[in-house]
């Protein structure tokens, strides 16, 4: 509503300037929360932290760092300095674009908005928050989880006679580590795909084989390369946002209104033997 | 025609009408004059009885041979334009307040805005025809049956599970909102009066009234959340 589109928190997305009536945005904002809601794969493992909104800068992990003494011109003797250390957010826009005559549409009551570009800005979005959950994010200081897995990476590969074998270990090696289920798979869309569209000898699904295997769900993901399986158990997969996906106003001409969808994020993995990586 | 508007505890009448179809008798300085807020549910009944008025003084100007279709623009124009702001100013102010306090308030709700999306059909709909045309008598003919189906439905079952749960106070408050946005939108310039879709807005309302868990809606992003229990 009103309130939503104006609100004091979300002054900076600059909704209110865009010459966008209300129904209109309610269709934008429905359209991107119905496309992105299938391709967040990393909120469908990780701990929701959040949202801390768009001030909330970083996130505390609870360590310090040693500093080499009090500030200059003061006394050493019997003090001891640290420093806290922080993952800071860091944050993304994927900008995007509305013709304005399917605002004029929305606003006539169309229900079949062609918003082709928020679709495409949707994808990368998403791709971008589970890349960096599962496969981490250099310059954002964030560490993927299948980066900083402990246990060799075994190949999944193609061959989907294997993968109730390569999947059975898998789990078999968490538990022995004292890791409890029960466990998700996570997986790109071309493993996926392989999966559901496999039946075994007797007709029984492959599918269904890997969730008995798994004891928990398997996990369509866009982004992620092989696949990465994990506990389900809570409490090892930390997401902290601060200002969740929202679709904010750049600027417009006579035909087209920018917009750009955000979101400032980090993730850490707190128990790095939770998740073993399949390539 | 008369109100009745509670005035320290006197029933004072105040005229809602000067006879030319306007609606400068609900200047701020009347409500001034009259010193208490009145009850937003009672500000909704003058509309409606407004409204049947106006229609009523339309079947008068059809009566009328020849017709006159510059008297007969004069009498709709602010009637549509009217139409147009209670239904806004409803979803603006009252159905939020009615979804908090009702008892029966989401089939209630969901009913009006459909009823309002009939109305605000055959509004713009009879924008598109000649004044005093067969399709323009047609099509605010379809506003006025969506009104009074409205209008009656709207005083058995919102109106009156609002009075039954909301406190004098908070219906006073709603009032002085209701009263503030018709002086402010005369006419229907800057507002959007394009159709609702019923569930959303239900939905959209619910999820201010009961944000989720996360809080994620009161930050202007889409609500999304998490999705682990998905």
């Amino acid at each position: 509503m009103t309130s939503k589109d104006t609100g004091m928190t979300n002054d900076h997305l600059l909704r209110g300037h865009a010459p966008i009536p209300t129904t209109a945005w309610q269709a934008i904002d429905d359209e991107a929360r119905e496309r992105l809601t299938p391709l967040l794969a990393a909120r469908r493992l990780a701990e929701w932290v959040g949202p801390g909104g768009w001030k909330h800068s970083s996130t505390s992990i609870g360590r310090t760092t040693d500093l080499a003494g009090p500030p200059p011109g003061t006394s050493a003797e019997g003090v001891r300095t640290r420093q806290r250390r922080v993952l800071p957010l860091a944050e993304f826009r994927v900008a995007f674009t509305v013709d304005r005559a399917e605002i004029d549409d929305l606003q006539r009551g169309a229900r079949d908005p062609e918003l082709d570009d928020l679709a495409r800005a949707t994808r990368q979005a998403a791709e971008i928050e589970n890349r960096a959950v599962f496969h981490g994010w250099p310059a954002a200081g964030i560490d993927g989880i299948a980066d900083v897995a402990p246990y060799p990476a075994p190949a999944l590969g193609t061959d989907t006679d294997l993968y109730p074998g390569v999947v059975a270990r898998a789990v078999d090696q968490l538990r022995r580590n004292g890791i409890e289920g029960p466990y998700t798979m996570v997986i790109g869309p071309a493993g996926y795909t392989r999966i559901v569209e496999t039946s075994e000898h007797g007709g029984y699904l492959l599918f269904d084989h890997l969730k008995r295997i798994l004891g928990g769900k398997i996990i369509w993901a866009p982004g992620v390369d092989g696949a990465v399986v994990a506990s389900e158990r809570g409490g090892d997969f930390l997401l902290d946002v601060g200002q969740d996906l929202s679709i904010g106003y750049s600027h417009h001409d006579a035909d087209i209104v920018h917009l750009y969808l955000e979101e400032s994020f980090t993730f850490r993995v707190v128990e790095p033997d939770a998740a073993i990586a399949l390539l | 025609m008369h109100a009745l508007v509670r005035t320290l505890g006197i029933e004072a009448p105040v005229h809602l009408d000067q006879g030319d179809g306007l609606l400068a008798s609900r200047s701020r300085s009347d409500r001034v004059a009259s010193v208490a807020v009145p009850d937003i549910t009672q500000l909704i009944l003058d509309d409606h009885d407004w409204f049947r008025r106006e229609f009523a003084a339309l079947d008068d100007l059809q009566a009328q041979a020849p017709v006159d279709p510059e008297a007969l623009a004069k009498r709709w124009s602010p009637l549509a334009a009217r139409l147009d702001v209670h239904a806004i100013a409803e979803e603006e102010i009252f159905y939020p307040q009615l979804l908090v306090h009702g008892d029966d308030a989401e089939d209630e709700t969901l009913d009006a805005i459909g009823d309002h999306n009939d109305i605000r059909d055959g509004v713009h709909a009879a924008a598109r025809h000649p004044v005093g045309s067969d399709p323009w008598w047609e099509a605010v003919g379809r506003a006025r049956v969506a009104n009074d189906d409205h209008m009656g439905e709207e005083e058995r079952e919102g109106l009156a599970d609002f009075r039954r749960n909301a406190s004098p106070g908070l219906r006073e408050a709603l009032g002085q909102q209701f009263a503030d946005f018709l002086d402010r939108h005369e006419s229907t310039r800057g507002l959007d009066t394009g159709d609702k879709d019923p569930e959303r807005y239900v939905r959209d309302i619910e999820r201010e009234i009961h944000p989720p868990d996360d809080g994620s809606v009161a930050d202007g992003s889409l609500g999304i959340g998490s999705l682990k229990e998905r």
